[in-house]
């Protein structure tokens, strides 16, 4: 690869490195390295960029990041998106051959939530004459010339516990093992563990490296230093005799848990970076526990920072790990038992909005666990949730304006019957372009490729136009259909409700519900003969699966209960046969709803105003919100995340608050919606203000 | 007793970190150029923000802007007088409780022989989006920057 100054003549090369080999660790130096087969004329400095812009090796070009020449998507600034303000420089010289780029605190930034596109390397001076350098590039038939990232690391605590007890809290951990192919500087010294008192630790708060440990009780930050220990211990138990103070029971704690070596570094992330790309430390182990007499479960399981505000809900591999996609432009993937991430996150090209489907290898046409993820730049992207590795992306129409804000859908095709003609799964996601209320598109997918199936478009009409899309299409296994809901420009006038052939993508029915926008997914009972759809007016209908011709849907049942505003998410069907029971959320309020599919009616279950003023001091911004539901049959629980910091509990039967989980009330944070685990008992949430973490309780708590 | 177990350290990679992806950007056939040190025009840089709703006949500005019919927020950025070079503007969006909901990175290149000035348009979705559904009405702020240097701070006013 080359590097090239002069004017109309200037190369330069990118350069992106897989951190996954060191996926949850304080980064303490790192050296970019690469090997110069050809050298300059003369002496010259080059630069190492961070690059910030989503790229592809097989595709990118000095205009093109991705795409291809009849369909390019182009760099904004030709030439590469870099930024020029963080930088490494390195002198290349006549007789150069390894050359190298201290790059420690662009690595930081990469493990502190800056999205990794790697580095751009460029002449410091690209005016004037030319001179020419070539780097052995990934290709080169000798390894040890190819590119390399040297890194020095500190790993963090693994299986970190916090167990409540009588105005106490127990903590435990493990060391981790050494990561295959490293080389052992320094050995382990010890743990030092932060305590904070009603809000997680501060992201920017790290003991200082090359510093002992501080003395207990030293305030560091926000955060106090309940405990100092060697690597003989891997307990604690902070109660009375905590000479900074015992916990009191009533209370949250939060614990953030750094190693240390003998050289005393710890294992932070310092900041780097100028906010906001630096999300200032360290995704070191926490958690966090409220002390309360025996009985008391009020401690989530884990706690982990994504730097980022998290609207998607999280995508599960249930006992396996969860996804959670960020505005960051990143999909993090974290062991559900320890909250530790299993890779560094994945870089994608814009926002994720929606929750990612995953998939188990031996379900997914392609072979692989597998997260299929639209964001807002335009893409889809079939991740491989094992590893880390984007086994695909596409811009599945060649449009800069699909603005995926749902989630994808999935039909598997080894669960589909004959009906079902496509070869592979099918992956279906819809578009949200803001800027037209007829000309939006439903897009089926090829599973194991990326290569589009079929692309449905409306025109400008009152059955044809198709609005934005919000929501995440619903598979119907049993008819071979894919249900959408949409905008309807805001009334009547068009449809918000679409069923479509699922291996040929026709439209088979629209229709209008409710006269209003539909941002909420629709809801199928597992032996799909109801069709749940709740509307931005907050009414629920009961459609037909086999509706057809002009039936309208104002034809099929529906039910309302109040004006407390448009239902959250989707319907959540607590049961497999009818009478149904339906749960959804409103701003302020839960819901459950009887829903006997033989007679069509509605019969009201309960409803609880969570917050009977929509407005208070306690909640975020003063506004007062509920996410969306989730229910746990086996608990027999309804889970909502509110805005005022707690994850509310709900008995199914009675709709009575019989729990709040502390989330973090001190902010308060907003409490997104909660993802359900069966398998391991759990729910895991995000939050949203000030510090954006992803949370794992156990249910019930 | 645990000693066999905490033995990693401080460690050093360096074969064992693969490199995924390495590659040359292709030839520019325009004398783009960006030194660390760009010359700087005479002027001085200077900067206007603009928000508008983005509507199917247009984008459509205000004084404020309405949760419930707000259906993208078009953000857009005019520079002038900015040095010759490649440029990472970054526009923080702070919700009314004051934390970055969203931080967006856009680069853009100012050649030789341009005039320094440049326009660039971030879209923030809303309808339909959090904003919306956790009701997030009030005043929000643009902290609006250039290679890291603070520009201009605009706010916008949604309406419950």
């Amino acid at each position: 690869m080359f590097v090239r100054s002069g004017a109309g003549a200037v190369r330069r090369a990118v350069v992106l490195f897989d951190l996954t080999t060191v996926p949850n660790a304080g980064i303490k130096t790192a050296t970019l390295t690469l090997f110069a087969t050809a050298r300059p004329t003369v002496a010259r400095t080059y630069s190492a960029n961070l690059v910030t812009s989503f790229w592809n090796e097989t595709q990118v070009t000095w205009n093109r990041r991705v795409g291809t020449t009849a369909n390019p998507i182009n760099w904004s600034a030709a030439g590469g998106d870099y930024d020029g303000t963080v930088s490494a420089t390195a002198n290349v010289t006549t007789t150069s051959t390894f050359v190298n780029w201290t790059v420690t605190t662009a690595v930081q930034a990469w493990y502190n939530g800056t999205p990794n596109y790697g580095f751009l390397i460029r002449d410091n001076t690209e005016t004037g004459a030319q001179y020419t350098a070539q780097f052995a590039a990934r290709t080169n038939g000798t390894v040890a010339d190819r590119p390399q990232l040297m890194l020095t690391f500190l790993q963090n605590v693994t299986n970190l516990r916090a167990t409540p007890g009588d105005g106490s809290v127990a903590l435990s951990w493990a060391y981790p093992t050494p990561i295959a192919g490293g080389t052992i500087l320094e050995p382990y010294a010890g743990v030092v563990i932060l305590r904070s008192t009603g809000v997680p630790v501060d992201k920017s708060v790290a003991p200082t490296d090359g510093v002992a440990p501080p003395a207990l009780c030293t305030v560091v930050g926000s955060a106090t230093v309940v405990y100092a220990g060697t690597t003989a211990n891997t307990t604690f138990t902070d109660n009375s005799s905590d000479s900074c103070g015992g916990p009191a029971n009533g209370t949250m704690y939060y614990y953030k848990v750094f190693t240390y070596d003998t050289a005393d570094n710890y294992s932070s992330n310092p900041t780097g970076l100028p906010s906001p790309r630096d999300g200032s430390s360290t995704f070191t182990a926490e958690t966090g526990a409220m002390p309360n007499p025996p009985g008391s479960t009020q401690a989530p399981l884990w706690v982990f920072a994504t730097h980022s505000t998290v609207e998607a809900p999280p995508g599960i591999m249930p006992g396996v790990q969860i996804d959670v996609g960020t505005d960051t432009s990143q999909l993090f993937a974290l062991n559900t038992s320890t909250g530790q991430p299993l890779y560094p996150p994945v870089a994608l090209g814009g926002i994720v909005y929606g929750r990612p489907p995953v998939l188990d290898a031996s379900d997914a046409s392609i072979g692989y666990q597998v997260a299929y993820v639209p964001d807002s730049d335009n893409f889809v992207y079939a991740v491989d949730t094992a590893t880390g590795i984007i086994r695909w992306f596409v811009e599945p129409n060649n449009s800069t304006t699909n603005l995926f804000r749902g989630g994808a859908a999935v039909q598997l095709h080894a669960y589909s019957g004959a009906g079902f003609t496509r070869a592979t799964d099918l992956v279906v996601v819809g578009t949200r372009n803001g800027a037209t209320t007829s000309a939006n598109s439903v897009i089926g997918l090829n599973g194991n490729t990326g290569a589009v199936y079929w692309t449905r478009t409306g025109v400008a009409g009152p059955t044809t136009a198709l609005d934005m899309i919000n929501s995440t299409p619903t598979v119907d296994y049993a008819h071979n259909y894919i249900w959408v809901t949409s905008h309807s420009d805001g009334g009547a006038a068009q449809p918000n409700l679409w069923k479509l052939d699922s291996s040929a993508g026709t439209v088979l029915w629209n229709g209008n519900c409710g006269g209003t926008d539909i941002d909420s997914s629709p809801s199928l009972t597992q032996y799909a003969d109801v069709l749940f759809v709740s509307t931005n007016g907050g009414s629920l209908y009961a459609v037909n699966p086999t509706i057809s011709g002009t039936t309208a849907c104002a034809t099929m049942p529906s039910y309302t209960d109040g004006g407390d505003g448009a239902a959250n998410g989707f319907p959540y069907i607590a049961n497999t046969v009818s009478p149904y029971t339906v749960v959804y959320t409103t701003d302020t309020q839960v819901h459950a709803v009887s829903y006997n599919a033989a007679t069509t009616t509605f019969s009201k279950l309960w409803t609880t105003t969570v917050y009977p003023s929509p407005t208070s001091t306690s909640c975020s911004a003063s506004v007062c919100s509920l996410s969306a539901p989730v229910v746990s049959l086996i608990a027999g629980m309804v889970y909502a995340g509110g805005s005022d910091g707690y994850l509310y509990e709900l008995n199914l039967s009675t709709g009575a608050v019989v729990n709040r989980a502390v989330v973090d009330a001190v902010s308060p944070a907003v409490v997104g919606d909660p993802a359900l685990d069966e398998f391991n008992q759990r729910v895991y949430v995000s939050t949203t203000a000030v510090d954006q973490r992803a949370l794992a309780f156990a249910i019930p708590h | 007793m645990q000693h066999r177990h905490i033995q990693s350290e401080r460690a050093w990679l360096s074969a064992a970190l693969a490199c995924i992806g390495v590659l040359a950007a292709g030839c520019g056939q325009m004398g783009t150029t960006s030194g660390d040190q760009p010359v700087l025009p005479a002027q001085p840089l200077s900067v206007a923000v603009q928000v508008c709703n983005t509507t199917p006949d247009g984008c459509a500005a205000g004084a404020s802007y309405s949760l419930a019919t707000l259906r993208d927020l078009a953000i857009n950025v005019s520079w002038e007088n900015v040095p010759v070079g490649t440029h990472l503007q970054t526009i923080e969006i702070l919700d009314p409780s004051g934390w970055v909901y969203q931080a967006r990175t856009q680069a853009f290149a100012i050649p030789e022989d341009w005039d320094g000035s440049a326009k660039t348009t971030e879209t923030v979705p809303v309808s339909g989006t959090w904003i919306v559904t956790r009701r997030r009405a009030g005043t929000w702020t643009l902290r609006v920057s250039l290679d890291s240097q603070a520009a201009v701070t605009q706010t916008v006013q949604i309406d419950p």
